[in-house]
């Protein structure tokens, strides 16, 4: 199996993975954004606390989604 | 007039209640036959396959080696040899099971053979079964709809995803390190924040992948749907191999994010020395760079 394998240059399945994972930087953006201020709202809701909590939610998002950045493009070769 | 536009909704048509659990009943939706049926027939497929397994592998035992062997090999070169292995089930399962439910959309009868109740939106009874044809034909309730378009599959299958990729962080680097991703003390103010933010980066991977599965099928639902209203016969046959293609890529996207975060999770965050590069020939990848770059031949 293995020698069949190395006789033909085969298509490099792992070239995917640079592909897919920065397909996923723009979902890591938004949604981190959209959970932050999903967090922020349910705070605010719960201690009536109302812009406060939001707004720092929302920062932390869109920190999150940031480092989430960070981190996907440093993973990739 | 040929056929009306189907009423197009995000929520599934509850079918049926089995008396079961709770007093109502256990709501079986036309998703969830859909979803059982897709698991019998991965079932059948590799019951066929190797009722008779032969040495030499011909016809559907040939096909299931070929993809099991691409798939191990693409674990093996991401997450190295004994990782590899390790994740292969996972991955394996979710690419063939989200395959499966994502081809069911241009699937013949699939959304367009279901009924009428009498009194629903006005329309009259016509029958129990009805074909999505006539005037009548917008308030049909499809007895079959793609699993992939059920935002409840594709949030099952993430969170299953992100929760394993935890189980095997837990196991491989341990509690106490695992958990210091996440409350990250030693660094002071700047540890715990990133702390904060690994952890939102979590719950915003589980809505990433079931909304980018479940965006991409319903939408390839709904372009279906009116491509056979729009344009009938010749003008529809294009998008269904566009669908075959998007249902492969989505399958494929979905296993392969799962096995990259599965890899970056059992890397160590501080310490990438402790791990030794994988002891396999062709699949060279350092634990600490696990998407490495391709060996050119």
């Amino acid at each position: 199996m293995k020698n069949h394998d190395d006789e033909k240059p085969k298509p490099n399945t792992n070239d995917w993975a640079p592909l897919i994972l920065l397909g996923q930087v723009g979902f890591t953006i938004v949604f981190s954004m959209l959970v932050g201020l999903g967090i922020g709202l349910f705070i605010d809701h719960q201690f009536h606390t109302t812009p406060i909590a939001t707004i720092i939610g929302l920062l932390l998002g869109l920190a999150a989604g940031v480092y989430g950045v960070y981190r996907l493009v440093s993973s990739l070769p | 007039m040929l056929w009306q536009l189907p009423h197009i909704g995000v929520p599934v048509d509850t079918l049926f209640y089995i008396p079961f659990g709770n007093p109502n009943g256990f709501p079986v939706s036309n998703t969830l036959i859909i979803t059982w049926v897709t698991i019998l027939v991965i079932f059948a497929f590799f019951f066929v396959a190797f009722r008779k397994p032969k040495l030499v592998p011909r016809g559907i035992q040939n096909l299931v080696e070929w993809t099991f062997q691409l798939l191990l090999n693409l674990c093996e070169e991401v997450a190295g040899k004994e990782d590899g292995r390790r994740f292969f089930p996972w991955v394996a399962t979710i690419f063939m099971f989200v395959l499966l439910a994502n081809w069911w959309e241009i699937v013949p009868g699939v959304e367009s053979l279901g009924t009428v109740e009498p009194g629903v939106h006005g329309a009259q009874h016509l029958g129990p079964i009805y074909f999505l044809f006539g005037t009548n034909s917008n308030h049909l309730t499809a007895w079959l709809r793609p699993p992939s378009t059920d935002l409840n599959l594709t949030l099952a299958i993430a969170i299953i995803s992100v929760v394993i990729t935890q189980i095997y962080g837990f196991r491989k680097l341990g509690a106490f390190q695992h958990i210091t991703k996440y409350l990250n003390y030693h660094e002071g103010v700047m540890g715990i924040l990133v702390g904060i933010l690994e952890f939102v980066l979590e719950l915003a991977r589980i809505i990433s992948f079931s909304f980018r599965l479940f965006g991409n099928l319903f939408a390839g639902d709904v372009l279906l749907l009116v491509m056979a209203f729009l344009v009938p016969f010749a003008g529809a046959t294009a998008f269904y191999f566009l669908e075959l293609f998007v249902g492969f890529i989505q399958a494929f996207v979905f296993a392969m994010l799962t096995l990259v975060f599965m890899t970056l999770a059992v890397t160590s965050h501080e310490h990438p020395e402790e791990h030794d590069a994988p002891t396999s020939g062709h699949a060279a990848a350092p634990a600490h760079e696990p998407i490495p770059a391709s060996t050119a031949a």
